[in-house]
């Protein structure tokens, strides 16, 4: 190996991605080599400027727009939306969504389903057929009374 | 039939997480990244007020995500790997303005002075700037940077070793031109 190839091992040593066979390799080169000893120095240096660096903290006008930008946009939405509604009877959009499909379903089934045998039959008749009914039965007790009174009258007029 | 609407309706009510919960997930992340992030966007860009454009709009794409009820497995990636790709177009785009304008070092807000190792680090080229900022400032591991940058371990591991060696030397050159004045 040469000195970039042991320099690269020097910069893969301060991150720990360094087998334990290239280290002791290393380590053994850097005792003969004063020039990679010199960069294995400036490269701690480096680091250490690295470390010490002033840290950078998201400015707070930064942080006010992206919170109105994401939450605080849903909350305009919802009180735009929701009116007297709002943060009272708030439900989850999926579960609202199957709400209005089943409903869709059941309303569908109602009326194109068509219906069984034996509801068919227990359906109750026209109105037409029930008032007809009503008067050929009418009609029946009619002249069962007549028929009745003709008959005790003759068994009156017997005596 | 009716199994299957049963089962697909469960789904829909399972993967879509609650308003609320979306919302508090979304501060969770954002309290614990937003430092992280726009740090990671100064140092790639050396401009404070484009960095606070980029995190914001990498913040908004992750809240319209959670809100379709995406799953991000690993959020810190998935910014790192927004805010990296939105930083490389604007440093591509920026680079056809400087181009014509001839080349000088992003400004820093109010005027204040770049220090030794910003410049230097500006003076790398976007990949080996890139590769410094994650493994140093960010902390990825080698094969995190792999992961993120399409690359190899052994890249990763070479690349770094050539952006090191080029921060130095400007680095160390810059502070000798300071001692000198």
């Amino acid at each position: 190996m040469n000195c970039t190839q042991y320099r690269e091992l020097i910069s893969a040593r301060r991150d720990g991605e360094i087998t334990p066979d290239e280290l002791t390799d290393l380590e053994r080169h850097l005792r003969d080599c004063p020039d990679c000893r010199a960069f294995a120095r400036e490269l701690e240096e480096l680091g250490e400027a690295m470390v010490e660096r002033p840290r950078e903290r998201i400015p707070e006008k930064v942080e006010r727009r992206i919170l109105s930008d994401t939450i605080g946009a849903k909350a305009s939405t919802v009180s735009r939306r929701a009116g007297f509604l709002r943060g009272y009877y708030r439900v989850p959009r999926s579960l609202a969504w199957a709400g209005v499909i089943a409903l869709v379903v059941l309303v569908f089934f109602q009326i194109f389903a068509p219906l069984s045998k034996e509801s068919r039959e227990l359906t109750p008749a026209p109105v037409e057929d029930r008032v007809s009914q009503h008067i050929v039965l009418s009609q029946r007790d009619i002249v069962y009374t007549h028929s009745f009174h003709e008959a005790s009258d003759n068994s009156n007029g017997g005596d | 039939m009716c199994l299957i609407s049963e089962i697909k309706l469960r789904r829909l009510v399972e993967e879509s997480p609650l308003d609320d919960t979306v919302d508090d997930r979304f501060t969770a992340l954002f309290q614990q990244y937003k430092n992280q992030a726009y740090e990671f966007a100064v140092a790639m860009l050396g401009d404070r007020d484009e960095s606070g454009d980029i995190v914001q709009e990498v913040f908004v794409r992750l809240y319209t995500q959670l809100k379709a009820g995406t799953v991000i497995a690993k959020p810190r990636s998935w910014l790192l790997t927004s805010l990296r790709n939105l930083c490389l177009n604007r440093l591509r785009d920026s680079r056809k303005y400087v181009a014509i304008e001839n080349l000088s070092l992003p400004s820093n807000p109010a005027g204040a002075p770049h220090t030794a190792l910003e410049s230097a680090l500006h003076s790398l080229d976007p990949a080996s700037r890139e590769a410094i900022i994650l493994r140093e400032y960010q902390g990825l591991s080698y094969a995190e940077i792999a992961e993120m940058t399409d690359s190899t371990v052994p890249a990763v591991r070479s690349l770094l070793y050539r952006a090191r060696n080029a921060l130095r030397d400007t680095y160390f050159k810059l502070i000798a031109a300071r001692k000198e004045r």
